[in-house]
């Protein structure tokens, strides 16, 4: 499995993705699920995937070669978030009945992605697309998609997440959510990749990869493991706790 | 769905189960999935189910008929929690097969259950019941179990739970394991049963079961949702944003009701 999130706040985008990729499970690796298109003050596009990796990697490297070859629609054609969505689905599409016709056995060739970014002087955006070819945005009232392992991470984005929510505090609201994912579920795994985009920016926005040893992501996942600890100590505690002292 | 848990620490268990039960999304109803049964200073068991409700209100209603009807073996006739488990599968199994048979569509019937207790002077169990009458004990690493919709709620109990966590802090890991289930996912609800047992007391004597309105339900919700606040608020900052924010007291993140 795979967990990927995008955040979409008043100031910005946050993208976070994990790594770990199995075709059963004794057969593990380790795969980057975020990829980011970029030209300068011009457009940020990233694309995150879930799914039957074959699929996948399928998908990006039509996205690549079409642009290469300046084969229309591409990324670079596109005008605005919604056809870029169009685009990245009907290759997602495509991709997945060439495979179902090869195949005899009935396996699922499916596959999920979650797209961000911004196109020119337009607003930034986050759609999910569905294996199916259709797609959606992020609600307003919880501004955050999910595609993978969505359950472990979703109580802390659902507590916390709004779309006023300062950038930073958003990314690492998304890094505990992965933290929590991670520590709970074997097919989510180190590296985690992340991108923080500042809306209006149109750069290729702040991307790093964070290993198992890497010296911050030990350092927020102490700090968090602290935190709830903490959190669990100040809770109120059962009314015949507190008799005795009454 | 449904969402219960049970944490067996080395002074005795703790068990949560939230109350809602759907048949479809348009049939919503409320039934407690905790049955406790009780004959002090002998013998304690509670049976906390997931899954098909007609499956599990029969097993339970068996269960009884059982033991008023003296039919053995019935769960005052076991002698460990084994025999108990091995009872109760059984019985899940009898009542599922008697469902299939009777079924003319492709209907499931399967059922989960959590058998907690304690028996005489030996220790106390907690066992997880699968829908094949095959069962298995917690682990001592993460000495708890969970039926029903666990992922949203498993992060913060593979964090914390262990056997030496008292039962009064392992009780409210429970109740906020179980408040963001019930935040995130709608097919889990309240009202929320909880029952603490304190090893060797052979009786139970403290249950909770919280509605929404309970006053400690909220202030424990609330409180969490600070706590969890405050330990966003103090995770290490982006390299970026030190040498921007020096000397600067940082944004708290907005609590969202």
């Amino acid at each position: 499995m795979t967990y990927c999130l995008a955040i979409n706040t008043n100031e910005g985008l946050v993208f976070c993705s994990d790594s770990r990729t199995n075709a059963g499970f004794d057969n593990i690796s380790t795969y980057t699920k975020m990829h980011s298109f970029v030209w300068p003050q011009d457009r940020f596009i990233v694309l995150m995937s879930a799914g039957n990796l074959a699929t996948t990697q399928s998908v990006v490297k039509r996205i690549n070669a079409d642009l290469e070859k300046s084969l229309l629609p591409n990324l670079l054609s596109v005008s605005n978030m919604h056809e870029a969505a169009d685009y990245v689905a009907s290759v997602s599409t495509e991709v997945q009945k060439q495979q179902s016709i090869r195949d005899h056995s009935g396996s699922t060739y499916e596959a999920t992605f979650i797209l961000g970014g911004q196109i020119g002087s337009a607003a930034p955006e986050t759609l999910l697309i569905y294996a199916q070819g259709n797609y959606i945005h992020e609600s307003s009232a919880h501004p955050f998609l999910q595609i993978g392992e969505i359950k472990y991470g979703k109580p802390i984005l659902d507590r916390v997440i709004q779309r006023h929510t300062q950038l930073e505090a958003a990314a690492r609201c998304a890094l505990v959510s992965m933290n929590s994912t991670m520590r709970s579920n074997l097919t989510v795994g180190p590296p985690v990749d992340m991108m923080i985009y500042e809306k209006d920016s149109l750069n290729g926005g702040r991307r790093f990869n964070l290993t198992e040893d890497d010296p911050f992501a030990k350092n927020i996942s102490q700090s968090w493991n602290a935190g709830l600890t903490q959190a669990l100590e100040n809770l109120p505690r059962f009314p015949w706790e507190i008799e005795p002292q009454e | 769905m449904t969402y219960c848990l049970a944490i067996n620490t080395d002074t005795g268990f703790v068990l949560c189960s939230d109350s809602r039960t759907n048949a479809g999304f348009d049939n919503i109803s409320t039934y407690s999935k905790m049955h406790t049964f009780v004959w002090p200073n002998n013998r304690v068991f509670a049976l906390l189910s997931a899954g098909n409700l007609a499956t599990t209100q029969l097993v339970v209603k068996r269960i009884k008929a059982d033991l008023d009807n003296n039919g053995t073996p019935n769960l005052l006739s076991v002698n460990s929690m084994q025999e108990a488990a091995d009872y109760v599968a059984s019985v899940s199994m009898s009542v599922q097969n008697l469902h299939v048979v009777r079924d003319t569509g492709n209907t499931n019937f399967e059922a989960t259950f959590i058998l907690a207790g304690q028996i005489g002077a030996s220790a106390h169990e907690t066992l997880m019941i699968y829908p094949q009458g095959n069962y298995i004990h917690e682990s001592d690493a993460h000495p708890f179990l969970q039926i029903g919709e666990i992922k949203y709620g498993k992060p913060i109990l593979d964090r914390v739970i262990k056997r030496d966590t008292p039962l009064n802090p392992a009780a409210r890991c429970a109740l906020v394991s179980m408040n963001s289930t019930v935040r995130s996912n709608l097919t889990v609800g309240a009202p929320i049963d909880l029952l603490i047992y304190e090893k060797d007391t052979l009786n139970f004597s403290r249950q909770m079961c919280l509605t929404e309105e309970d006053p400690f339900a909220k202030q424990l919700s609330e409180a969490w949702n600070k706590g969890l606040v405050a330990a966003l608020d103090n995770l290490p900052r982006f390299y970026w944003e030190s040498s921007a924010n020096e000397g600067m007291s940082t944004e708290a993140i907005p609590l969202r009701k």
